[in-house]
């Protein structure tokens, strides 16, 4: 017994101990940078943070990371260090945090948002329009690639790494056991989603708590409906989710939510387990960026679903205004370089960036932002050729995440609402009020 | 030894950097974020003086904050119920065992120790629907697999779901507490009791309960308090969903500030959080204190 006590005396106080070497270990940290940078100062060393919303090890960082070290190699005086979380929620609040406190990195992410747009009006960030001109990089990139990184007044503060049109991907065997056919129109959707669930299957997985992939059903039929205009007037309160566009895509979603038609708890699973559901065959439709085109082809997919997994477009209205190939195309979060540090040695970086990432980054089985792409000789995936062509064929009207637009008090409120819809905890016309009163509270703040 | 202690400067030479940590880092914080209620502020932009605007928000028309704070209000019931109950129970059940007290001491101590984001992640999975996690898997199995159900995205549920294992983890910490109360008392007390013939629901009632008061208070004000700034296991299970649920006023707090990007106003729910934990100190207090007449 005695022995047993020593024992856990001696537990107790090692994590008693632990505790206390942890709590000084986020002292010590602050101090080490502070030593580091006196040190750096003195080598002449320049570190620069990249502020990464995409997880460090994500293709287009580990990308990048590799083209610095080499860049180090020629400019000792450089040097990248990357920090970030693939939890975008919480990489904003943290990015928002760090600005608010005067410490912007000299590289981050963000998307063209209204935030960004603050950012812009209080001379924060470099204008990317301008430095990508003057390297001669501007006619490099895709059209819609920039595209998607601008402002609505057609200004440019971020450059992107990634390129991805999204997609419905389905279990092509399902489909054919049960005989139905890709659906190329709303009702056929509805359909198809019907008889999957007669048979058994949950028709779509989605991930609810990340938000924006819910977010993305409540926009398709106002983006077939009006193209953009819905969501660029909406967000200032010039049109009001109460109109034909806006109850569409209120309706869809609560009716494929209560319907049952996304799979049972989707309001908790996460970005992965969304995924994991579809790929183990338990449900039919699994709606996501191209970016996911090599998870879809590895060694880890099972091999009942290896060539077993196609895509479809976004389905169509009646009176649709945008075409069949205009769908959601984006191209990532962008990266955006804070003034005060952008130096000859940052630009220099940034150029041979430029020069070297289009090939890096896609023969790492990833679609690039520049007009690069690679031929059959290079014995990429079929499904990664596949994509390539329909990336090929898409139309020059892409929708906007909506998350990119509104304010970020409605854009909280709506993700998290959104869900509670889906339950059918709101009657769609319920829903409408409720968005519209949050826009008229909160959009004055940032659209003046 | 005695003389220092009888020397006050010397002992308020001893205290004062202990005081002196304590209103940097926290009595200052309050101060501060008191002044920032007062603004209209996005962290970017200037910071706008809007005087008891955010408070008059607060009280008056925001409904999402008074969800909040009913939501609130029944997480504290079950954590208290959980951690001061279930710990007292459990308490009282060690003291009458002699083999084996150490391990279960131990084992009932254990996730106290572990890190919120490790019991979130458990509790994840236990509550899973798809794949099927343990709770709906044994439901199934006993034969009440019409109750399975994807706990955490169930709009009644859900708030049950995230309050039990913040309640859970700490049952273990107020177990030893109480458990240290109880074996403190003076056996021969209990002995004389049991001579009158005290049944043991009596001798708890009447004799271990008066003399354990003190600190079953404190456990109580310390569960509550804990619990009224619930944050880390509601924030990683569901993040407030679904809809707003879940939502407590530490996690709305912290998204209206760090989300919405209105600090001022999450200021002002901070302020309001201060006081309202000084409010349930206080009414513990009270209310135990009227017992004992």
């Amino acid at each position: 017994m005695k022995r047993y006590v020593k024992w856990l005396t001696l537990a107790l106080s090692l994590l008693v101990l632990m505790a206390a070497a942890s709590a000084c270990g986020g002292g010590n940290n602050n101090n080490n940078d502070a030593a580091e940078s006196g040190s750096a100062a003195l080598a002449d060393r320049k570190t620069y943070k990249w502020f990464v919303a995409r997880g460090v090890d994500s293709p287009p960082a580990v990308t990048v990371k590799e083209i610095a070290d080499e860049f180090s190699k020629t400019h000792p005086e450089f040097e990248l260090v990357l920090e970030g979380t693939g939890d975008r929620p919480s990489y904003l609040q943290k990015l928002r945090t760090l600005i608010a406190s005067n410490e912007m990195p000299a590289m981050f992410d963000t998307d063209p948002d209204a935030y960004a747009s603050k950012l812009v009006q209080e001379g924060k960030l470099v204008d990317m329009k301008k430095v990508l001109q003057d390297l001669g990089k501007y006619e490099d990139f895709r059209p819609i690639s920039l595209q998607y990184q601008q402002f609505a007044d057609g200004s440019m503060y971020t450059f992107p790494l990634e390129y991805g049109i999204e997609v419905f991907w389905y279990n092509i065997k399902m489909f054919k056991d049960i005989g139905i056919e890709p659906p190329k129109t709303f009702d056929e959707f509805m359909n198809v989603s019907e008889t999957l669930k007669q048979n058994g299957i949950t028709p779509i997985a989605v991930d609810g708590k990340d938000k924006w992939p819910v977010l993305r059903y409540l926009a398709y039929k106002p983006f077939r409906m009006t193209g953009n205009d819905f969501i660029e007037n909406v967000k200032q309160g010039k049109a009001s989710f109460k109109e034909p566009a806006g109850m569409a895509g209120i309706q869809f979603v609560h009716e494929l939510g209560t319907k049952g038609y996304f799979q049972k708890g989707f309001a908790s699973t996460d970005y992965t387990a969304a995924r994991d559901l579809f790929l183990a065959g338990k449900t039919g439709i699994y709606y996501m960026g191209s970016w996911e085109t090599m998870n879809f082809v590895n060694d880890k997919v099972n091999a009942e679903m290896k060539d077993n997994i196609g895509f479809f477009r976004l389905p169509m209205t009646e009176d649709a205004k945008t075409a069949d190939n205009d769908y959601f195309i984006n191209s990532g979060i962008g990266v955006a370089f804070n003034k005060e540090t952008f130096d000859d040695t940052m630009k220099g970086f940034l150029k041979f960036l430029l020069e070297k990432y289009p090939e890096a980054y896609t023969k790492k089985g990833q679609f690039s932002p520049f007009n690069y792409s690679l031929d059959q000789t290079q014995g990429m995936p079929e499904l990664f050729y596949k994509i390539q062509d329909e990336i090929a064929k898409s139309g020059s009207v892409f929708a906007v995440p909506w998350d990119t637009r509104l304010d970020p008090a409605t854009n909280e409120l709506l993700g998290t609402e959104l869900n509670a819809l889906a339950l059918g905890a709101y009657t769609p016309d319920d829903f409408a009020e409720l968005m519209d009163q949050a826009i008229k509270e909160n959009a004055p703040k940032y659209f003046k | 030894m005695d003389k220092i202690l009888r020397n006050h400067k010397a002992v308020l030479v001893f205290l004062l950097p202990a005081l002196l940590v304590y209103l940097f880092t926290v009595l200052a914080p309050i101060l501060w974020s008191m002044y920032f209620s007062f603004f209209s502020w996005d962290g970017v932009s200037e910071m706008v003086y809007i005087g008891f605007d955010n408070y008059a928000k607060m009280f008056g028309g925001d409904k999402t904050f008074w969800k909040a704070f009913s939501n609130n209000l029944i997480y504290v019931l079950i954590i208290v119920a959980m951690q001061v109950f279930l710990g007292l129970l459990v308490a009282i059940l060690l003291t009458n065992i002699t083999k084996g007290r150490e391990i279960f001491k131990t084992l009932y101590f254990a996730p106290a120790i572990i890190t919120s984001v490790a019991i979130a992640q458990l509790f994840q999975n236990v509550y899973s629907f798809e794949p099927v996690g343990i709770l709906n898997y044994v439901l199934q199995q006993i034969g009440l697999g019409d109750w399975s159900k994807p706990w955490l995205s169930d709009l009644e549920w859900a708030l049950t779901a995230v309050s039990v294992p913040e309640g859970w983890r700490f049952i273990g910490l107020y177990m030893i507490i109480l458990y240290t109360a109880l074996i403190s008392i003076p056996s021969d007390i209990e002995e004389a009791a049991r001579m009158d013939g005290a049944s043991s629901w009596n001798l708890f009632r009447s004799i271990k309960m008066p003399m354990i008061k003190p600190v079953l208070m404190v456990s109580i004000i310390m569960a509550t308090t804990g619990a009224l700034k619930g944050f880390d296991i509601p924030y990683l299970m569901t993040n407030g969903g679904p809809g707003r649920v879940t939502e407590l006023l530490p996690t709305y707090m912290y998204k209206t500030a760090f989300s919405s990007l209105n600090f001022g106003y999450g200021s002002a729910m901070a302020v309001f959080i201060v006081i309202e934990s000084l409010i349930a100190v206080a009414f513990i207090r009270r209310l135990m204190d009227s017992k004992e007449t």
